[in-house]
């Protein structure tokens, strides 16, 4: 890269003399960063190390290493924690901003850190009792707490995971139980719920304005999450006449997002949106079609995808368009 | 022979800088605009979202118009032959070339996936029109034969120089070491013998001829082909050193012999090749200020790494996790610490902000991505009643 560029532009009147000067500085003293690769190295460290220490815990388990091993653990967890405490920002309802990329990932391993430990007393000393609800509910609101406390979407997408696992695990000895068979129904209502919970934590965190940022992750993992488990609905019931319901709920769910998305200006879920409900229409019109069973209902169909997609892409390209406008 | 206006992908060049120094913050949004005017683009190259979605939808579009085709001429007896998949490829070829030239379209995921479909058509309809003549060898080994192989590195690198298509010209790359290989394998007689030299060789001269015309005029309108080559040919050149993968192709191509497995000759050269070869890619990335050899080369250290591992058992793999983490844990904060004030023209801090279009945060993506593991490691931990008994046997 050199400045030539910099000064046919500066001569035909398009960039100011203070731009050029600025450029020109600049390039005596180009700067080459290496943030990305510190980024992805101090990832990587989090990762390996969690990682290795957790399967230390799992190998050393009954030896009599393993308390040292748990004393390190917690060693390393709280020097997280006392770090991240006294580097951090104030809290704010905003998004607060993070003092630095190694503070964010000390963070993430002060987390990854926490949940080996708690994980290990549980095991080992049953801290939280036989009650597996609760000994997976009290590690996510501690991530819950620390990823609005600390303002980490990491570790907000860290108890997002935990709060599904905390919802699977009280189902399924339940169900278990009751109904003596294996029925994955109360499962995909379970995942519903927590689909259409989560998006209506994005909503609540826009409509209060309290850490707004978050509404991604939320929306996210909702999104996806409530409409896989409406599709799982309804082709476990496909041969009931109810199964219908499951997809109206989803063209339902469907509308309400993409309105959400449209007044947002997302393109992202904009996009998962139309295929999700795209996919639904389709397989609702293929098994008209199988249901007709004939040569033409096989050439409807190619005509309808053929025709479908065409119709889709000039959509989206209309849609693209339009966000931009907006 | 390139497709697109020269003069849009010459003002594109521009564009692309500027884009850069308003996102550093040296140019301010007025003074883009006006060069956008003065400079302008008429191409339709959305956003990457928009790209996925109109790639799957020409997916879509081009089986089921494909599907229609087949049916329609079913009863003619034509479709079942090579020359129907020509045509087929034929058909998307055209649709290709009407929708960059009258549509505009660059990038824009329609023409990505009608790319990949004309040429994996045509090559489907070369394979299967010439397989009557008995090109084709015997050896049950490979599916794949030589003028199968030259034909796809031909068809690759007319639609590379056509489109411009940086993954187009990485497949170009890889299908031409193939037929070398190849060539070498079944022409030579000691061709078995010197595959990793010759990998080794033909990737440095691609290397060499990437690295050198990257910002020549000459090939300006495939800066990006030639920057993917770079990366691309460094990998092979490594990789056709590396010892892992020698001994497993050995294996492969000499088999079990009389005296026993295959051995890799000269380990006196392919260790030090395995173990040295990243690190001088990134003295070399760091010395010259090249950011693809340093991020190759911080790949292929990892690489290097997994392979020693595999056939060096220093310690146990746990301690070697942590010990790694603690190491690049305390490196990366030493160095961020060490370039807090930028030194040598180094600096940990980020020029631009790195987001992609829509706004999303493309780190948080990762972590959510990658980081779901970790929990449900924990998870493990807490239901798991049978894992105890296991956990406990390995360690007595």
């Amino acid at each position: 890269m050199d400045t030539g560029l910099y000064k046919k532009l500066h001569d035909e009147g398009l960039i100011g003399s203070e731009t050029l000067e600025k450029i020109a500085e600049k390039h005596k003293n180009p700067l080459f960063s290496l943030h990305w690769e510190l980024k992805t190295l101090l990832y990587l460290g989090v990762t390996l190390l969690s990682t290795g220490l957790g399967i230390l815990i799992y190998k050393n388990i009954d030896t009599i290493g393993h308390q040292f091993i748990l004393l390190f653990i917690a060693g390393i967890c709280a020097s997280c924690f006392v770090y991240c405490v006294k580097k951090r920002n104030p809290f704010s309802r905003e998004k607060v901003k993070s003092p630095s990329s190694f503070y964010d990932y000390i963070l993430l391993l002060g987390c990854l850190s926490l949940l080996s430990f708690l994980g290990y007393l549980q095991f080992q000393y049953h801290v939280f009792g036989d009650n597996y609800g609760l000994a997976t509910f009290i590690p996510m609101l501690i991530l819950f707490y620390v990823a609005y406390e600390f303002d980490h979407i990491g570790v907000l997408s860290m108890a997002i995971t935990n709060l599904a696992i905390w919802l699977g695990a009280t189902i399924i000895p339940y169900t278990m139980l009751s109904n003596g068979l294996y029925s994955s129904t109360p499962l995909i209502t379970r995942y519903l719920f927590l689909g259409l919970l989560l998006l209506a934590a994005a909503f609540l965190s826009e409509h209060y304005n309290f850490k707004k940022h978050f509404k991604f992750t939320y929306q996210n993992f909702g999104l996806n999450i409530s409409f896989l488990a409406l599709f799982t609905g309804y082709f476990s019931f496909y041969e009931s006449p109810l199964s219908f319901l499951w997809l109206i709920a989803l063209l339902i769910l469907g509308f309400i997002l993409y309105t959400d998305a449209l007044k947002n200006k997302s393109f992202y879920f904009l996009l998962l949106v139309i295929l999700y409900t795209y996919t639904a229409i389709s397989t609702l019109i293929v098994r008209i079609l199988f249901h007709m069973d004939s040569e033409l209902a096989f050439v409807l169909g190619l005509f309808y995808f053929i025709g479908s997609a065409i119709g889709l892409i000039i959509t989206l390209i209309h849609l693209n368009k339009k966000i931009k406008e907006i | 022979m390139i497709i697109y206006n020269k003069t849009w992908l010459k003002n594109l060049i521009i564009q692309d800088q500027m884009n850069v120094s308003v996102a550093a913050g040296d140019l301010s949004k007025e003074e883009f605009k006006n060069i956008e005017k003065a400079y302008p683009v008429g191409f339709y190259s959305p956003n990457i979202f928009v790209r996925t979605g109109l790639f799957i939808l020409t997916c879509i579009i081009a089986l089921f118009g494909g599907c229609l085709l087949s049916y329609i001429f079913w009863d003619s007896g034509m479709v079942d032959s090579g020359g129907w998949i020509l045509f087929l490829g034929l058909m998307s070829y055209i649709a290709l070339e009407l929708v960059v030239k009258n549509k505009h379209h660059f990038r824009s995921g329609t023409d990505d996936a009608l790319i990949w479909i004309s040429g994996g058509l045509f090559s489907v309809a070369f394979v299967w029109m010439t397989a009557k003549f008995n090109w084709y060898f015997g050896n049950y080994n490979s599916i794949l034969s030589i003028p199968a192989a030259g034909f796809v590195v031909l068809l690759s690198l007319y639609l590379t120089l056509r489109f411009a298509d940086s993954l187009m010209a990485l497949f170009c790359f890889l299908s031409a070491l193939t037929l070398a290989v190849m060539l070498a394998v079944f022409h030579l007689s000691f061709g078995a013998a010197i595959i990793p030299f010759l990998v080794m060789l033909l990737s440095a001269a691609v290397y060499y001829f990437s690295y050198v015309n990257t910002n020549s005029l000459k090939f300006v309108h495939y800066q990006h082909c030639l920057r993917v080559l770079q990366a691309g040919s460094l990998l092979t050149l490594y990789l056709a050193g590396n010892y892992y993968i020698v001994q497993h192709l050995g294996n492969e191509l000499y088999g079990y012999t009389s005296i026993g497995p295959y051995k890799v000759p000269y380990p006196v050269f392919f260790w030090p090749w395995t173990i040295l070869v990243p690190f001088i890619y990134v003295g070399f990335g760091i010395y010259k200020k090249d950011v693809i050899q340093l991020r190759t080369g911080l790949i292929l250290i990892a690489i290097a790494a997994v392979t020693f591992k595999n056939y060096y058992h220093v310690l146990p793999i746990e301690s070697t996790l942590v010990l790694i983490g603690l190491i690049t844990l305390g490196g990366s904060y030493w160095v961020i610490r060490y370039l807090k004030m930028p030194k040598y023209g180094f600096t940990s801090e980020e020029l631009q902000q790195n987001t992609i279009a829509g706004g999303i945060n493309v780190e948080s993506l990762i972590i959510a991505t990658t980081q779901l593991d970790a929990p449900q490691g924990t998870e493990n931990r807490f239901g798991g009643g049978d894992f105890g008994g296991g956990g406990s046997s390995s360690s007595f």
